[in-house]
């Protein structure tokens, strides 16, 4: 599933997917593929970014559909 | 009917990491089996072949399955021109320096004043040089991957604009 939260959040950030790249210490391929939902990150991936981009793991990687 | 079946993340990552670890450890001693077969037992090349065999084509197999993963087998950006032409004098080095052992070993006696310095300059170059030839195209294979990974990844960025 896209990722479009976190494609937002950088925009947002004014970041492009290379400067969050380097923020975190992964490659730009790797950002590419957590938005287009083909690579499911770390926990401690999803806190790097989530701390690059202010934002929660909830606003970023909690979907609608988990909620019970 | 629902499957319970249980797929327990870290188990499974440690089972690949073992795999790894013994593959890494086959390949070492593949290299020190041919190594030792080489320079310590004097074989003939046929009785190690296969040891090059299996390394070469475990090689082959790792660059290439790199490269089609889109993994950047150079790293550094930019760098990568420089890194084919240290990577190459390396090789010619330590070509020049293990079969200038090797070589001196088996023939000393033959060599006069000045052709065992001939043969280590011959070695040096020819290694160097078969280096530059055999990485030169992975380096551009590599670029080429990446070029058009990144072009992917422009459209994508571009698309939410």
């Amino acid at each position: 599933m896209k990722n479009k939260r976190m494609k937002i959040a950088r925009i947002e950030c004014d970041m492009k997917q290379e400067d969050l790249a380097k923020a975190v210490a992964v490659t730009r391929q790797t950002i590419g593929m957590i938005e287009s939902g083909n690579y499911n990150p770390s926990l401690n991936l999803c806190i790097s970014i989530c701390e690059a981009l202010g934002k929660t793991l909830n606003e970023l990687f909690w979907e609608e559909t988990h909620e019970k | 009917m629902k499957n319970n079946a249980v797929q327990d993340e870290r188990a499974v990552a440690q089972k690949n990491k073992i795999g790894s670890e013994v593959c890494n450890l086959l390949l070492g001693g593949l290299f020190i089996s041919l190594l030792v077969k080489e320079y310590i037992l004097n074989l003939s090349f046929s009785q190690y072949a296969t040891e090059v065999i299996c390394l070469f084509g475990a090689v082959i197999y790792i660059v290439i399955r790199n490269i089609i993963a889109g993994n950047d087998l150079y790293g550094v950006k930019n760098n990568g021109k420089k890194s084919v032409i240290v990577t190459s004098l390396l090789c010619g080095l330590a070509i020049c320096v293990t079969a200038g052992i090797a070589n001196y070993a088996r023939y000393y006696e033959k060599y006069a004043d000045g052709t065992f310095l001939i043969t280590l300059a011959i070695l040096f170059v020819s290694g160097t040089v078969i280096t530059f030839f055999v990485y030169s195209p992975i380096y551009i294979l590599n670029q080429k991957r990446q070029t058009k990974i990144a072009e992917e990844l422009d459209k994508e960025e571009s698309d939410i604009k």
